[in-house]
């Protein structure tokens, strides 16, 4: 509202259900409509958007930075600064590897901050983390995980074959944290996200042959390191 | 292991890039007969089996997802930076100008079109006839939109199916009417761009 004498009409109206779900439902909708009209400030395109994505830029910056409050918190910049750029966004249909640019800078960024403070290190792109970036990080995943499955969530199986599994994705989980930060985003984009190799160069920011080569090396790491679970 | 930027090779001078991309196919002559090869392939055809189970439990796990806190805290910094959008005065009583904000009208206008099948509207601008031609893709105007003389550019795709040059009269034709009898405003000028067609 711009003055006191002014009357707002209907200021909610573009994010108000009640318009929007009396004409379409955005599932509906291709990605690149979607995107277009959160580029337009529709909310309701923004929060679809968010619900789309906030979960994979979560796993993202978790296998990063291995902390549950600091990858939260690249959630919340990556979106908010999203929003804020997304006018300005030229080729809409790259808004997911642009998503994922931001806040693959945005873990580099913290990771580097880490580096300044060495209580806790983090290779960054030659050197491998011995047992991983965090001593504790694997409890924390641990813990995480015992809560879902104390709460019944977990999947239901022969128990044996279930330990077993487990087993095998937190010691593939402890390899990759020991794998050099730039090589593993490359990792985590390719194989986790599956992006292709020209998405994750844009993204990283790398010619086309480094990140192929340094998913290549990051693939031979984890497989001799998965040696003895075979 | 040396994270130099060469690409890995097997004793047998292949690239692991290269058993990686044939993993979902039948092992090769070469790798049926090749130690290096079938060892590396066995190693591979293992990391992305417990790749692949640890991608699909992480995305289905409720523990590796953000909690609601910062969903809501995302949602209501970008609704309160959609709310200082442009005015556009509708009227004045005696007790003051009644407005109604940029973002609700193109919320009202994208409504509008999508009450016609086989259209869906994507960015929509708000200027008047006088002011300079901008793109919807381009950064909004800052200066105060006159109710008498609002000039809408819509973009949209539509479905394979419509016949184009009639759905754009009837969507020239339908934002109008609902625009007006929702705020009163006649718009002098809509222009309407198709960007894409969508196969249903």
């Amino acid at each position: 509202m711009q003055g006191a004498s002014r009357t707002a009409l209907a200021t909610e109206a573009p994010g108000h259900p009640a318009v929007l779900a009396s004409a379409e439902a955005l599932d509906d909708l291709d990605e690149l409509t979607i995107v277009a009209r959160a580029q337009n400030g529709d909310v309701h395109a923004f929060e679809w958007l968010l619900s789309t994505h906030e979960g994979g830029v979560f796993r993202l910056a978790f296998r990063m930075l291995d902390d549950y409050a600091e990858a939260e918190d690249i959630v919340q910049e990556t979106f908010i600064a999203a929003r804020r750029g997304l006018p300005d966004l030229a080729a809409p249909q790259a808004f997911t590897p642009w998503l994922y640019r931001a806040a693959t800078n945005k873990c580099f960024n913290n990771l580097r901050s880490r580096r300044r403070h060495p209580a806790a290190p983090d290779s960054f792109d030659d050197e491998p983390v011995p047992g991983g970036s965090h001593g504790a990080s694997a409890v924390g995943e641990a813990e995480l995980r015992n809560q879902w499955d104390a709460r019944g969530g977990g999947i239901c199986q022969d128990p044996a074959l279930r330990y077993e599994a487990e087993a095998q994705m937190q010691a593939l989980a402890c390899l990759v944290r020991a794998v050099p930060a730039g090589p593993r985003a490359c990792w985590l984009l390719r194989d986790v996200h599956e992006f292709s190799y020209t998405e994750i160069a844009a993204i990283v920011r790398l010619p086309e042959s480094t990140v192929r080569g340094r998913i290549a090396r990051t693939r031979r790491i984890l497989a001799e390191g998965m040696e003895p679970w075979r | 292991m040396a994270m130099n930027e060469g690409q890995p090779r097997l004793g047998c001078g292949r690239i692991i890039d290269d058993v990686w991309e044939s993993i979902d196919r039948p092992a090769s002559i070469h790798e049926r007969t090749c130690r290096d090869c079938q060892s590396a392939r066995a190693a591979l055809e293992h990391l992305e089996a417990v790749t692949r189970s640890m991608r699909d439990r992480d995305r289905s796990d409720p523990a590796l997802r953000p909690s609601r806190r910062v969903r809501a805290a995302i949602l209501m910094v970008a609704r309160a930076e959609i709310r200082r959008s442009r005015r556009v005065p509708l009227g004045t009583t005696p007790r003051g100008t009644i407005d109604i904000s940029e973002q609700a009208l193109t919320g009202l206008i994208r409504f509008a079109a999508s009450t016609l099948p086989g259209v869906r509207a994507r960015r929509c601008t708000i200027a008047g006839t006088r002011e300079p031609q901008t793109s919807p893709a381009g950064p909004p105007s800052t200066a105060a939109v006159d109710g008498e003389d609002v000039r809408i550019t819509l973009t949209v795709a539509l479905s394979s199916q419509v016949r184009i040059p009639a759905t754009v009269t009837l969507l020239r034709e339908r934002v109008g009417t609902i625009v007006q009898a929702q705020t009163g405003i006649t718009m002098q000028q809509i222009d309407i761009g198709v960007e894409d067609l969508y196969d249903v």
